[in-house]
């Protein structure tokens, strides 16, 4: 796996998407594929950015690569403990009027990805991705 | 993202490209704020140059669509395709509101 660590802020999104579609690219996965995964990365990475460092700047790793027709993505941060993933899913058979707004990110993640895991490890928060390019 | 407005008959056509994104996505709500403050209540929004959508995107639709229908105005969909109809089909966006082809189907329906 490769790894590109960068600042915890907005700006740092486009270079981490590309970095992982890149690699999606070189491995002959669709278009479709690499924009799906684009969000998946947004979805996590906006999370980490607004709430692991309150106290001020952090670093986010991401380490990637492709192996066995899977890619796999670990995504590092040594902020706050927080488990993003550890909310229930939305109830998407609502209406306008009853949907509350936001809390479909994570809902999204998990239904690209064929695994999507959180570890507390050594004082960081880590996410494992995996997805079956097959 | 880019969007471009067209008048046509009572409904306001929005032609949203590129990408709705977290930097981005605001500016959805933000048009159409905009437009509702001149007295537009209806909406057709064409997805069709869309490439990219997030949940801040979705979060964006759905603000907007809350306040039309405080307005008792109307938003429709057209146009859908590739990762945001999976987006909106996966975050039940798709059932939620009325979805259609193409931009004239959706203004039968205005």
């Amino acid at each position: 796996m490769d790894r590109l660590a960068l600042p915890a802020v907005l700006e740092s999104m486009g270079a981490f998407q590309e970095f992982v579609t890149g690699k999606l690219e070189r491995a002959g996965a669709a278009p479709l594929v690499c924009t799906r995964v684009e969000m998946v990365l947004e979805e996590l990475l906006t999370n980490i950015i607004y709430y692991a460092y309150p106290n001020g700047e952090g670093e986010i790793a991401l380490d990637c690569g492709v192996k066995d027709g899977a890619l796999r993505i670990r995504i590092t941060d040594s902020g706050v403990p927080f488990n993003m993933l550890d909310k229930p899913d939305p109830d998407t058979t609502l209406s306008v009027d009853e949907r509350a707004i936001g809390g479909l990110g994570i809902f999204l993640v998990r239904e690209v990805m064929d695994e999507v895991r959180y570890e507390r490890k050594n004082d960081t928060n880590v996410l494992h991705l995996t997805l079956s390019l097959q | 993202m880019e969007i471009v407005s067209k008048q046509e008959g009572k409904a306001q056509v929005l032609l949203v490209k590129g990408r709705m994104d977290a930097v981005t996505a605001p500016e959805f709500e933000e048009y159409v704020n905009s437009c509702t403050a001149k007295g537009a209540t209806a909406f057709v929004v064409d997805l069709g140059g869309l490439e990219y959508i997030s949940s801040a995107g979705l979060r964006s639709i759905l603000a907007s669509a809350k306040k039309l229908k405080a307005l008792n105005g109307k938003i429709l969909f057209c146009g859908l395709q590739g990762m945001v109809k999976e987006v909106f089909d996966i975050s039940g966006f798709a059932s939620m509101f009325s979805v259609f082809p193409t931009a004239q189907d959706a203004l039968q329906k205005v």
